[in-house]
């Protein structure tokens, strides 16, 4: 009996030794200085308005004067909750088991009402319902892709899969028309992923990478407007790819290769401010190490200053899976609840 | 005959679970993998641990199966389900971002329910050991 307790206090051992390694291997790039600092103005936290437990995580998908509306990781549910979020309410969409199947872990949803339009990057189509109706149709795009963006009621862009060298490259995507753009007057990498948004106010795309702090931004003709970066340092990509044929077939496949560290993970657009939440610590910070809060930082939308940065809670046990600003609130989802944190604004 | 049975049962319900765990990722090789590469902790080592994983599982079962080599079995399995359960708490307290699930019927499950179902099969596999009889030459 000795010898079995000393074994399982060994196997313990090793165990704990192995991933306490394992975890601060991933850790430390993230917690070591990194050549900048941000501006903090606001000395209170963020005052909690409302939270609302929910069954699933829930994702922004989009809002109305009415109403606010989240997708989860199931694609047949779309939840959606009025403004002073007194009920939450769900909507089932008839998705083919088929079609459901390959939108496992590569899709998201977008919403303007009565529309919804699911992305299905891996199927090559936008899956678009209507949420009165229930009517359906099945939109092909020009290939596999990795975001998509509506910029009119008729028209999105897309990040599509070139086939080609280039890997990746954006396109016009008229659902009614059919028309379809491609350039390829933009010459970035774009191999690796991000976050694309859509500036009603200036008419213009947002490319936030996720593993550099590079920030393209370009009209809906596809001209350039500027190519910018966040506060970090990160100019490189944190992400190395192998890129290699699959067998039977001349498309080039990316696989990501050895470690990889995300630096601006989501982002969203409002009122002349673009807001992003990074990864990154600055060397004036030691809060996100105990992950009690995230920071999001805080851009002029043309780009031009960094403005400041504020915190957005992060309770224990819980991830921030999407967050949106409106009405001076900011709407948070989580792990297992949303949160309405009133947004006094920005110092200037 | 009734004790004897519940003396295999730790044996039995660890066997299933490991069959089980090691068809389902080599049968989703691919899923597997990309959850792995999504992963903050393993995403360096994802091609590594994708066939190392299911390997180690199926030897587990093997030496789940027979007498002679079921305490070694009972050990390897503490030490598998020992590491999930950290990995998974490590998950849930120390990453900066919370990958995807697994996959087979465990996709279903969420990683606080997955938590607490690697934590019934630790203490399960810990049964295995310290019941295990050897059987005595007459």
């Amino acid at each position: 009996m000795t010898t079995r307790i000393s074994i399982v206090i060994l196997t313990t051992i090793v165990v704990l030794a192995f991933m306490f390694v394992i975890v601060r291997t991933s850790r430390q790039a993230y917690e070591k200085k990194h050549g900048f600092n941000r501006l903090f103005h606001q000395e209170d936290k963020l005052r909690l308005i409302k939270k609302i437990p929910t069954q699933h995580p829930l994702y922004f998908a989009g809002s109305d004067s009415s109403n606010i509306y989240f997708h989860t990781d199931d694609p047949h549910i779309v939840v959606y909750t009025d403004t002073a979020f007194s009920t939450i309410r769900t909507i089932s969409l008839a998705i083919d088991s088929t079609v459901n199947r390959n939108l496992t872990n590569a899709f998201s949803t977008s919403i303007r009402y009565p529309d919804a339009f699911i992305f299905a990057y891996n199927i090559a189509a936008i899956l678009a319902y209507n949420l009165q109706t229930g009517e359906h149709i099945v939109i092909p795009t020009p290939s596999n892709y990795s975001n998509a963006v509506q910029i009119s009621d008729s028209t999105f862009i897309l990040k599509y899969f070139t086939g080609n060298s280039t890997d990746q490259s954006f396109c016009k995507l008229n659902i009614y028309t059919k028309q379809l753009i491609r350039t390829d007057l933009l010459t970035e990498d774009l191999s690796s992923s991000g976050t694309l948004l859509y500036n009603e106010q200036n008419a213009s795309c947002y490319y936030v990478h996720h593993y550099n702090n590079h920030i393209a931004i370009f009209d809906t003709a596809f001209r350039s407007i500027r190519s910018s970066h966040s506060i970090d340092t990160f100019t490189q990509s944190q992400i190395r790819y192998l890129s290699k044929n699959k067998t039977g077939s001349s498309d080039i496949l990316y696989k990501p290769s050895g470690s990889r560290m995300l630096i601006n993970y989501l982002s969203d657009l409002h009122e002349g401010r673009l807001y992003i939440n990074s990864l990154i610590k600055a060397d004036n910070e030691t809060l996100l190490t105990d992950q009690s809060e995230t920071v999001i930082d805080v851009y002029s939308t043309n780009m031009d200053k960094y403005l400041e940065s504020f915190y957005i809670p992060v309770p224990s046990k819980q991830h921030l899976k999407s967050f949106c600003i409106f009405n001076r609130k900011i709407l948070a989802t989580y792990t297992n609840h949303l949160a309405l944190y009133e947004f006094p604004g920005l110092s200037k | 005959m009734f004790k004897k049975l519940l003396l295999e049962l730790p044996a039995v319900l660890l066997t299933i679970l490991f069959t089980y765990a090691s068809i389902s990722k080599l049968l989703q090789y691919k899923t597997f993998r990309f959850q792995l590469d999504q992963s903050p902790f393993t995403t360096g080592y994802s091609g590594i641990i994708a066939w190392s994983i299911p390997a180690i599982e199926l030897i587990n079962t093997a030496l789940l199966m027979f007498p002679a080599t079921r305490l070694k079995g009972f050990y390897l399995s503490y030490g598998l389900m020992f590491l999930f359960t950290v990995y998974i708490y490590a998950i849930l307290h120390y990453s900066y971002f919370i990958p995807c699930s697994c996959g087979g019927i465990l996709s279903k499950m969420n990683w606080e329910q997955h938590l607490v179902f690697n934590i019934i099969f630790t203490l399960i596999a810990l049964t295995g050991i310290f019941t295990f009889r050897f059987k005595t030459k007459v």
